[in-house]
């Protein structure tokens, strides 16, 4: 009835469509339009959540308007679309066509969507006719298209589209798509457009300790591996395509600084003594640029639950923020940008790099797997006994000192391979996981608190703001207290949990005492 | 979905010229559109150069051994079906009143499909009979061409008459002068007069053209082969003025 729907043939070889019409041609008369260019952009979040999620999400270029067409396909096969749209790209969901949002919002969250692939070619619309002149039958031939990044072109292929009502031609038709060697294919190309263009959806494998190689190679490495996620991070961080860029390049900067910090001693002492204070400087400029998003990103929670729903209330808060944020991008867009972070990037990769060769041979020093399990081992007992040391009367200060001691231990456990049984283990990272959410719940909502003190006293002192605002300042800042006391009182409890799992562990294997907590928590790493 | 009928007494009028014009409209704005051949003559159907035959004739459609879907053809327009005539047809009227509630069938058959189409054009023919009457039961607006003579016009408040009486669900009526010739004086007073003289004849008029009637040549639609001729202008307003009686809440 329609151009949608319809069965689309793919051929091993190019030539296998051309030999497709040229069958179908002996049978039928058929009846070709003239090619039309066509521009076919793929959009998806840097970590594409539509391919993961079976959607695909295309702008289709009109060639004379320079407008695109927006469709959206969805994994049971429907399709949305919306358009003409004549926005940029990168854009966040807010910035998305009302048609569109309300499937994108669930999968995408705060990331941006952003150009993956593009390809130009062009494609022909025919159709099928009958002794009277009428068709029949509809095709479509896209030609093999040039991918903007590719080294391979994107195959072409045929759509066959029966028309209601002629079931038997489009039958037939089929048929001769079949001898000549044609495959029906997926209606989305996005599949296909990613593996011509080579993008590994898989994304790059999460690193991890080679176990067998010298501890000095084994930690090299999975610190250059972290340094490739941070440069990763870097471009989307500056230009502010979405916040997670930050969050990731903050992510691998802890990484590294808690791998230096723990299995460290292992690489050359000068080294060390270099990285630490570069690594910190790095963290250290990345946090206000990171508090303010996420003191934005919670903002909608924290007024949605406001008395009398006054969220006009805090508009002159929000202006703040906003400011506040531009403010403190554009000094982390300078750090970014200066020779220092280049001249950081550039030493960090080639000292390691050279720390990562090894020849084979055994030479002195220790093999990574025992560092590892020494460290693992004692990093979790610091935080056992950090734990088992807070009382209801202990100071904030302990609860935040633990929840570092807690990262540590997770993030020696991510460069862990893969666990040989994870059936047992799986259950204490789940204990690990609880621990680190009480202690980021209790720490994050106070340092909020404290943080929206600080924003009020400036907006006092600016006489740019009313006591409403002040009022709806002092409901949400209620509110995180309220989170934190919850996040308090039920810390004991969710140690207890944690530190008894542990003790289970070593109960269950005396005979390695020591080792066996480490791999009751370390197996879950997965 | 709304269901549209061009329907009059008389022949000749350009009942099938409008529904052409107006289905292909209708699929144009992206309403998924059926327009169902009603007359044995075939006329719309041979329009689309759909062959004029039905599996099984009208007396398989209304005994219901076959649905309309097993007839139903994709024309050459986007989001246009046809249903085709077939000269069985002609016996519709026999049929249908061997039928239970005769006066219902065509709403009925129609029923299965009211989540696949946006919009239902029947083209009836020329007559007055069971099957018009059936057409009347069945539709939204009845959709009257009127030749500008003063016959037409009491034909037309005879009809008008007659669906006033009906009992239960009534259609809009509503009237449209056909193959107005405007060198004509009498032409041309009839269209000032008649919209004001009655309430249910719209201004919207199709003029007498040569390209109308080389519909029957290319076989489509006006729009498609005279984009620019003055029909298609006229064929769309019409439409555009069915169309928002067609959204007008009851
Ligand atoms: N506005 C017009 N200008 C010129 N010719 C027209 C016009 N409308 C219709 N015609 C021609 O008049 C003839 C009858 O038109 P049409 O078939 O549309 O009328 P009808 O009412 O459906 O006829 P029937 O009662 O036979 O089904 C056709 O030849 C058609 O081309
Ligand atoms: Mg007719």
């Amino acid at each position: 009835m329609s151009g949608v729907g319809g069965q689309c043939w793919v051929g091993p070889a190019s030539s296998a469509v051309p030999a497709a019409l040229a069958a179908l041609g002996a049978d039928y008369t058929v009846a070709m339009d003239r090619p039309v260019a066509t521009r076919r952009m793929w959009l998806d979040s840097i970590d594409l959540r539509l391919f993961h999620r079976g959607m695909a999400l295309t702008a289709v270029e009109n060639p004379v308007s320079g407008a695109s067409m927006l469709e959206l396909s969805l994994p049971d096969g429907a399709t949305a679309t919306a358009g003409p749209d004549a926005l940029g790209w990168p854009r966040l969901l807010a910035d998305l066509p009302d048609d569109l949002r309300p499937h994108l919002e669930p999968v995408l969250g705060v990331r941006a969507l952003l150009p993956v692939v593009e390809a130009s070619g062009t494609s022909v619309a025919g159709r099928v006719l009958d002794a009277e002149g009428k068709t029949v039958l509809r095709l479509v031939h896209d030609r093999p298209a040039t991918l903007s990044t590719g080294r391979d072109p994107l195959p072409g292929r045929l759509w066959l589209i029966p028309l209601r009502g002629y079931d038997a031609v489009g039958q037939c038709a089929a048929r001769i798509a079949q001898r000549v060697g044609l495959v029906p294919d997926t209606p989305s190309r996005y599949p296909a457009a990613l593996r011509a263009a080579g993008v590994d959806p898989g994304g790059p494998p999460r690193a991890v300790m080679e176990t067998g190689l010298p501890a000095r190679v084994a930690v090299a490495r999975v610190l250059l591996s972290f340094l490739g996620e941070l440069e990763a991070a870097v471009y989307g961080t500056v230009d502010d395509v979405d916040i997670e860029f930050l969050h990731d390049l903050r992510v691998a900067v802890r990484r590294s600084r808690s791998a230096v910090k723990l299995l460290g001693d292992v690489l050359p002492p000068a080294l060390v003594a270099w990285a630490v204070p570069e690594l910190k400087l790095l963290g250290d400029l990345t946090t206000p640029s990171r508090d303010l998003d996420v003191l934005l990103q919670q903002l909608p929670t924290l007024t949605a639950g406001l008395a009398g729903g006054r969220r006009e209330d805090v508009e002159p808060l929000v202006l703040h923020l906003a400011g506040l944020r531009a403010d403190e991008r554009r000094r982390l867009v300078i750090g970014l940008r200066s020779p220092r972070f280049e001249r950081f990037r550039a030493r960090w990769r080639s000292s390691l790099l050279a720390l990562t060769t090894w020849d084979g041979q055994p030479r002195a020093g220790t093999i990574a797997a025992e560092v590892l399990v020494e460290r693992l081992d004692r990093a979790h007992r610091r935080v056992l006994r950090h734990g088992s040391r807070i009382t209801d009367a202990s100071p904030a200060e302990d609860l935040h000192d633990l929840r570092k001691r807690v990262k540590e231990l997770r993030y020696l456990l991510e460069v862990l391979p893969p666990p040989t049984d994870p059936a047992d283990a799986r259950v204490a990272i789940k204990e690990l996981k609880a621990l680190q959410d009480v202690l980021g719940t209790f720490q994050d909502s106070e340092a909020q608190r404290e943080a929206l003190c600080a924003l009020g006293t400036d907006l006092m002192s600016a006489d740019a703001v009313s006591v409403r605002t002040i009022f709806a300042m002092g409901e949400m800042a209620a509110r995180l207290q309220e989170d934190q006391d919850t996040s308090r009182a039920r810390f004991a409890a969710v140690f207890e949990r944690f530190s008894q799992r542990s003790v289970q562990r070593q109960t269950a294997d005396p005979g390695r005492r020591r080792a066996a907590p480490v791999t009751a928590v370390a197996g879950a790493a997965r | 979905m709304k269901v549209v009928a061009t329907y009059n007494i008389k022949g000749g009028v350009g009942k099938t010229s409008t529904a052409v014009n107006l289905a292909w409209f209708g699929a144009r704005d992206g309403l998924r559109t059926l327009l169902w051949d009603l007359d044995p003559q075939g006329s719309a159907t041979y329009m689309f150069r759909v062959k004029p035959k039905v599996k099984g004739g009208g007396s398989a459609l209304l005994t219901g051994k076959r649905t309309l879907d097993d007839g139903i053809k994709g024309t050459d327009f986007d989001r246009l079906d046809l249903m085709p005539a077939d000269f069985s047809y002609r016996n519709l009227d026999l049929d249908l009143d061997s039928t239970k509630r005769p006066t219902d069938r065509i709403r009925r058959l129609l029923t299965p499909l009211r989540k696949e189409y946006d919009l239902v054009v029947l083209d009836c023919p020329p007559s007055v009979s069971l099957v018009s009457e059936n057409v009347v039961h069945a539709c939204d607006v009845l959709l009257v061409p009127l030749i500008p003579a003063m016959l037409s016009v009491r034909t037309y408040d005879q009809l008008i008459d007659f669906v006033d009486t009906m009992p239960g669900r009534k259609p809009q009526v509503m009237g449209f002068l056909s193959m107005v010739d405007s060198r004509k004086k009498a032409h041309r007073e009839f269209t000032d007069r008649l919209p004001n003289d009655h309430a249910s004849v719209v201004p919207e008029a199709i003029p007498s053209r040569v390209v109308i009637e080389q519909m029957a040549e290319e076989r489509a639609p006006v729009p498609v082969f005279a984009p620019a001729s003055s029909a298609t202008t006229a064929y769309e307003a019409l439409w555009t003025r069915v169309r928002s009686r067609l959204t007008e809440p009851a």
